[in-house]
């Protein structure tokens, strides 16, 4: 980088040769290993943190100690706990200072952070949901004034950035920075009551899994033609419609489990799907064991299910449907 | 000539040009249905190949479809030029241009099996060759003296001699064309080549089924009655029944109601009824447009999966329906049309097995020879050629710039935005 000074505690060569090490580390404790959803989340989080130290050594060689408090956090499948063997990066930064010069600290931060992700075996996000965005990393008074002009200005994507923000649970620095900037969102939108509704709206579209004749609907154009869309069609229902609940109850935790786990009672009729949706996660961790690319991870092939395994994916689809529906209605009124 | 008489070959005049019209159907069909560097090239051919056709007819295929002859061909009637009144029923020049049309058409279903990839020498020649020895042969057996019009055979407008012939060549034109490069995966699987403007898909098969009032009802030959318009009637059913169909059995098996396999039903449908419009009940027009919608979506599957690229669908929507056309009367033609248009009452009716056979018996039989005779025929045409297909870089390009030297969308192409400064 032009005008950059370089140290030589961590230099280029051996920044980049930690990452390579970082990438062998991965293959070895995600790839190379059995897992359950649970031990799959543990080994991505040990990777992912090392990605960002050695992202803030590399900064800091070059511009020294943060010059504030922040919180650098993972939103998606990361925030979520529920990563599978491949994923994509989605992630931001909170900080505690307003001053100009520290918000280009942090955007640099953010930019070795996706530099050493991507390197350890993160893909970049296609929509640009990363820290290295300015609109992803911002000062914790920029966040909320953010955060309340998404949901003023109530269009598609505003409503999007908000519900992708929700997901997020911090992983490095001062975790209370993200507690706080979600409840503080929670409580704008306790104040809209219509905005739930239109959050609803949002992930409402619920894409189709099984045919008229009870068989399973798989792509018919496209890269992914023939696979099953195990993500939007089984996964999501389930995801959104615990987000809204979480959004709703003011339930900070991102995971969906947790989510389920921390309705209260009232929600018994969706607490109920618990259980289902862990074993949901455990199964999709065996079927998606081998695929070795994150283009494909998330499409099934049916022909290599078995009977059984193909009747217990059409009981997730229609459940994971029904459950969403559920959560419009009680939310939509 | 009598008033009727005048009125049969005024009709039957409006109705060769309403079939004329069809190729424009065509035009935006086919190249709605291709991508956009061959879309010139797709729409400019379809009118040289009419005129090729216009003239191999006029010079002998007439003559070896309707000519004195044989059981299996016409020898005589070359280079018409019959100018002779006539008192009672249609006039030579006026049957020959309403016949010159469907020979058309022919040619052009057989050259969807073509598209996005063949020369345009091999166009030219297998035009030739295709209009004087493929159609007018299959022509002569069912309509004109042949061997099967003998036999009774049911093929009131030509789902056999116009769509089964034009979709054999086509199947033996994309056999020896083989797939269109990034049509199919080192593994076997299929990509979507998808049509460049489904607009224009849907305004062609519109214009086609207009057109086909004219194929259809046209085939009457007469306006004694006014049978025209019960054949119409059929007709329509038919098509809506398989646009109907075929939307449904898209939805209901992928998910998702494929606007390109709703437009092959209703075409399908109106093949279908092609053969049995005049033979059968509204109801039975209704079942086999439904049966036809449906055939097609598993068809356009079926050769997907077989590695066999039809980009226009040309082998499901005029081959496959072509044949259940055919072959639906030998189920549904009930004994009060059969005995007005020929042939006898089909399987439903009580008609037992008999003219089932000869409609099976027909598909089999010209559905082989137009195999056979169009493969030969590729091959003579391949030796004059050098090759029926474009270099690699060619079909890259688009056959718009190879074969012609401009797109059909300059505006749309890469470098168009280069303006020399």
């Amino acid at each position: 980088m032009a005008g950059a000074k370089s140290y030589p505690t961590f230099n280029d060569k051996e920044w980049d040769a930690e990452l390579r090490l970082l990438f062998e580390e991965r293959l070895n404790t995600i790839h190379k290993q059995e897992h359950t959803s649970a031990s799959l989340q543990e080994s991505h989080e040990q990777i992912i943190k090392k990605a960002v130290c050695l992202a803030l050594k590399k900064t800091e060689s070059e511009w020294g100690k943060p010059p504030a408090h922040f919180a650098f956090f993972l939103m998606g499948s990361g925030g979520r706990l529920e990563q599978s063997f491949w994923s994509d990066q989605d992630h931001g930064l909170i900080y505690e200072s307003s001053n100009e010069e520290d918000a280009s600290y942090f955007l640099h931060l953010g930019r070795d952070i996706v530099y050493a992700l991507e390197k350890a075996g993160y893909d970049r996000c296609d929509g640009n949901v990363m820290a290295s965005s300015p609109k992803w990393c911002c000062s914790y008074e920029t966040w909320e004034e953010q955060l309340k002009y998404w949901l003023r200005e109530d269009r598609w994507e505003t409503l999007r950035y908000t519900l992708t923000f929700v997901d997020a649970r911090s992983i490095y620095g001062k975790h209370e920075l993200v507690e706080r900037l979600k409840q503080a969102t929670f409580q704008f939108i306790k104040t809209q009551p219509r905005m739930i509704k239109r959050l609803t709206d949002n992930t409402g579209r619920l894409k189709k899994g099984i045919g008229l004749f009870n068989q399973l609907l798989v792509e018919t154009k496209g890269v992914h033609k023939g696979k099953f869309d195990f993500k939007q069609i089984v996964l999501f229902p389930y995801v959104n419609g615990l987000r809204l609940l979480a959004i709703e109850q003011q339930i900070l935790s991102s995971s969906t489990v947790d989510r389920f786990q921390q309705l209260p009672n009232e929600h018994d009729n969706v607490k109920k799907m618990k259980e289902s949706f862990e074993r949901l996660l455990e199964q999709r961790v065996k079927w998606q064991k081998g695929i070795d690319q994150y283009e494909h991870i998330h499409h099934l092939t049916i022909e290599n299910l078995s009977k059984d395994e193909q009747r217990q994916l059409k009981i997730w689809v229609r459940e994971g449907h029904r459950l969403y529906q559920t959560i419009e209605r009680l939310l939509k009124g | 000539m009598t008033e009727l008489a005048l009125m049969d070959n005024l009709w039957v005049m409006i109705c060769a040009v309403l079939v004329l019209f069809m190729q424009g159907g065509f035009i935006l069909l086919e190249a709605g249905s291709t991508r956009m560097k061959n879309a010139g090239h797709i729409a400019g051919k379809t009118i040289f190949t009419v005129g090729i056709a216009s003239l191999v007819y006029w010079a002998v295929g007439w003559g070896f479809a309707y000519g004195e002859g044989n059981a299996f061909i016409g020898l005589s009637d070359f280079f018409f030029g019959d100018f002779a009144t006539a008192e009672e029923g249609l006039v030579g020049s006026v049957d020959f241009f309403f016949q010159l049309m469907f020979a058309a058409i022919a040619l052009t279903i057989a050259f969807g099996g073509f598209a996005e990839r063949a020369k345009l020498s091999a166009y030219i020649v297998f035009a030739v060759l295709f209009s004087a020895f493929v159609y007018p042969i299959v022509a002569h057996w069912i309509w004109g003296d042949g061997w099967l019009a003998d036999l009774g055979k049911q093929d009131f407008a030509g789902s056999t001699v116009v769509h089964l012939t034009g979709a054999m060549a086509a199947l033996a034109a994309t056999i020896l064309l083989k797939p269109r490069l990034g049509k199919y995966n080192k593994d076997g699987s299929a990509n979507d080549l998808a049509g460049h403007n489904q607009v224009y898909t849907a305004l062609g098969v519109l214009i086609l089924w207009v057109g086909w009032f004219g194929f259809n009802a046209g085939s009457t030959l007469e306006v004694a009655d006014a049978f025209f318009g019960y054949v119409a009637l059929n007709t329509q059913l038919a098509a809506a029944a398989g646009a109907v169909a075929a939307l449904f059995i898209a939805w209901a098996m992928t998910g998702k109601s494929d606007v390109p396999t709703m437009l092959n039903g209703a075409l399908a449908g109106l093949v279908a009824i092609t053969a049995s419009c005049a033979f059968v009940a509204p109801w039975a027009a209704v079942v086999i447009g439904i049966v036809g919608g449906l055939i097609v979506f598993f068809s356009m599957k079926f050769f997907d999966k077989a590695r066999i690229d039809d980009p226009i669908f040309a082998l499901s929507v005029h081959g496959v329906a072509g044949v259940w056309g055919t072959v639906s009367t030998g189920f549904f033609a009930t004994p009060e049309l059969a005995a007005m248009n020929g042939g006898t009452a089909g399987l439903f009716y009580g008609g037992g097995l008999s003219q089932l056979g000869v409609q099976v018996l027909s598909v089999v039989a010209c559905g082989a020879f137009a195999f056979i005779a169009s493969y030969v025929l590729l091959l003579v045409t391949k030796a004059v050629c050098g090759g029926l297909r474009v270099s690699e870089e060619e079909e890259i390009v688009g056959l718009d710039l190879s074969e012609h030297g401009s797109y059909g969308y300059p505006e749309s192409m890469p470098g168009s935005e280069k303006t020399g400064a």
